[in-house]
């Protein structure tokens, strides 16, 4: 089958009851999640995924990934009515959204967010379906000694640019890897730090580290979160229509920010937060009216919801091809497209076309999808942000149990899943980022065996990391970016003195 | 930098010296090929010397903070107190919910541990909100029976009770 076979196939399969009921259930859930403040995408997808997993792949993943681009959508309504963004990537839209909410154009912004949203998606899943399958296909050139140089650029790049100190990144990273190596070697069959336990030579769960670290651990660090205490309002549907006018205003705002998000969202660690800011910069900067930004521009919300839309399906491009995850939400995708029986990869696309290909269409019934929704429910959304937190967490944590014993049918996975959730909440009282350990800890494995391949090729030679000129090209920038802050500090201090 | 904050690296730092060494045991390499020790040696190697980086900049104690500031910070503390206390039942009541699950059943015990978190997560004990918080954790306990045991076939333990 040729491509436009293999994307019309996609999409009728994607119009399917089940794939539209998935999807349906994935966006409405996402919309809800992207209004909470105290939950992220991250951590419903983590808990999430014991029940997902019992399901079709192409279903599943329906699912997960509406979740996934619907909380983009989500985040916009609180950050336009109450200046509370429920998503870190919805936070530049609080600068002008907020404003214009206070001088009565609430339902104008959102009609704004809203076409934006569905604007920088349509143009992200367009670019996806164009360049995903021919990017696998260079990716199969990919040998081992090239997949070790781009995971540790992935790694190093997503540790880097993770937002924070970049040391502690560096040791959450670390504690990924480590994670990663516990159970049986598979090359020597040697148990490595099980402890003298059973349950732990198979390793640790990914899915009960992930709901750990993100479920539990963001419900620990919430638990003195109060309901925002601002007024109630209503909103007419009629006022959430988008206005033709606004269209035409900030076409040059919404083209910006589904660029720069597509661009942003494909490089790993960079995500959602950091397309908005980019674009909202840029679109500032090609503004005829700059000044008008932070005040209420109809551009200043157009642009990054146009990015942060855009970025949540690039996202999945070197996710899909690659295997590789750039962010928190995309290592918790994998960690269930692997639970699944599924290995991502450049092979995903020749072996599993259908999976890909739905999960593909669904991401054009899903943009159609959110538009809708979020016009309809965005009076109901706006009320979920009073739900008390007192009777929110139970029941969150009450699906995190039942959630972690489903997979294994153990107490043991249970207690581990409490225990990396105390640890989330010291990671998060303490300023370390949680997204280095999952990457490291999903990466971490297959870093290793491609090491091993390498080395079993060069007979225990290490220059052969130095024989393909991609791997050369993807070192070097990991080193660069390792030696930057170092060459930084050698400039501050020595350059004034010599000049 | 936090004495807590201080310590945590600390012990992640001596964490990643007990993976190194453990590491070393294990072996780092074996023939051609790394040993089982090489990759977890590398992690430890990255977290001891990130978390050597990460304290050496804040090695000198921070001055003390004039009074006027520290007005502010005692409703900070406590609020956070509160939070560690908080953090600490929720915890407590998990681990209690784990260790007696196999007894009681863990439907059966499913609304009483919700309640418990409800009590200790919420602000006031008015009589409304007692109703709703109790509502709330028998509503999610049917839910939840609706969804594992009987849709998806969970074996989850039946405790005592339900146990026959």
């Amino acid at each position: 089958m040729d491509f436009f076979s293999h994307f019309l196939h996609g999409l009728s399969v994607a119009s399917t009851g089940p794939m539209l009921l998935a999807t349906f259930l994935g966006v409405l859930l996402g919309l809800a999640i992207g209004v909470l403040p105290a939950m992220g995408p991250p951590a419903a997808l983590a808990i999430l995924l014991p029940i997902v997993v019992k399901f079709d792949p192409a279903v599943a993943v329906a699912g997960l990934a509406g979740i996934y681009y619907g909380a983009m959508y989500g985040g916009a309504v609180t950050s336009i009515l109450l200046g509370i963004p429920g998503e870190s990537a919805s936070m530049m839209t609080t600068l002008d959204g907020y404003p214009m909410a206070k001088r009565g154009e609430a339902g104008r912004a959102l009609g704004i967010a809203t076409f934006a949203s569905f604007a920088g998606g349509f143009v992200a899943i367009f670019l996806f379906t164009a360049v995903a399958a021919p990017f696998a296909e260079f990716a199969l050139r990919f040998g081992p000694v090239e997949m070790t140089a781009l995971m540790i650029m992935t790694l190093t790049f997503s540790t880097s640019f993770g937002g924070g100190e970049r040391s502690k990144g560096f040791m959450a990273l670390g504690l990924g890897l480590w994670l990663g190596t516990v159970g049986l070697d598979l090359v020597s069959g040697s148990p490595r730090f099980s402890f003298g336990t059973f349950e732990l030579l198979e390793g640790f769960e990914f899915t009960v580290i992930a709901i750990g670290m993100y479920g539990v651990g963001e419900i620990l660090s919430s638990v003195n979160d109060s309901t925002p205490k601002v007024a109630r309002a209503r909103y007419s549907i009629r006022a959430l229509l988008p206005r033709p006018s606004d269209a035409l205003k900030t076409w040059k705002a919404l083209s910006v920010g589904s660029i720069v998000g597509f661009v942003v969202g494909i490089l790993p660690g960079a995500g959602a937060t950091a397309a908005t800011i980019f674009s909202y910069s840029i679109s500032k900067k090609v503004s005829k009216e700059p000044e008008s930004f932070g005040h209420g521009a109809p551009e200043g919300i157009a642009s990054p919801e146009a990015a942060n839309n855009s970025a949540s399906y690039a996202a999945m491009i070197p996710l899909f091809t690659l295997g590789i995850p750039g962010s928190g939400t995309t290592a918790i995708m994998l960690g269930g497209l692997l639970m699944l029986g599924l290995q991502p990869g450049p092979l995903l696309f020749q072996e599993h076309p259908d999976f890909v290909w739905p999960v593909i269409g669904t991401f054009y019934t899903g943009n159609l999808m959110l538009v809708f929704l979020t016009i309809v429910l965005t009076p109901v959304l706006a009320s979920l942000v009073f739900i008390r937190p007192a009777y929110l967490f139970p029941v969150v944590l009450g699906i995190v149990l039942y959630g972690v014993f489903s997979i294994k049918y153990s107490f043991f996975d249970v207690a581990m899943a409490i225990a990396f959730g105390v640890l989330g909440y010291l990671f998060r009282s303490f300023n370390y980022p949680s997204v280095p350990v999952l990457l490291g800890l999903v990466l971490g494995p297959i870093l290793e065996q491609n090491v091993r391949r390498s080395l079993i090729m060069s007979d225990g030679d290490v220059s052969i990391f130095a024989s393909s000129s991609i791997s050369v090209i993807f070192l070097l920038l990991s080193l660069g970016l390792l030696l930057l802050p170092l060459l930084r500090r050698v400039k501050t201090r020595f350059v004034p003195r010599l000049a | 930098m936090l004495i807590g904050e201080k310590l945590f690296t600390l012990l992640f730092a001596a964490f990643g010296g007990y993976v190194l060494w453990q590491s070393y045991i294990y072996g780092f390499l074996s023939s051609t090929i790394t040993g089982p020790g090489f990759f977890p040696g590398i992690a430890g190697l990255i977290i001891l010397l990130s978390a050597g980086l990460t304290l050496y900049p804040k090695r000198k104690v921070a001055p003390e903070k004039p009074v006027a500031e520290r007005t502010d910070l005692g409703t900070a503390a406590s609020g956070r107190k509160l939070e560690v206390v908080r953090v600490a039942l929720i915890v407590l009541l998990t681990a209690i919910f784990i260790l007696a699950c196999p007894y009681t059943g863990m439907v059966a015990l499913t609304p009483f541990y919700l309640f418990a978190c409800f009590l200790v997560l919420t602000p006031d004990y008015s009589l409304k909100r007692l109703m709703y918080g109790g509502l709330t954790s028998a509503l999610f306990t049917l839910v939840a029976y609706s969804i594992f045991v009987s849709a998806l076939g969970v074996p989850v333990p039946r405790g005592m009770i339900f146990g026959g």
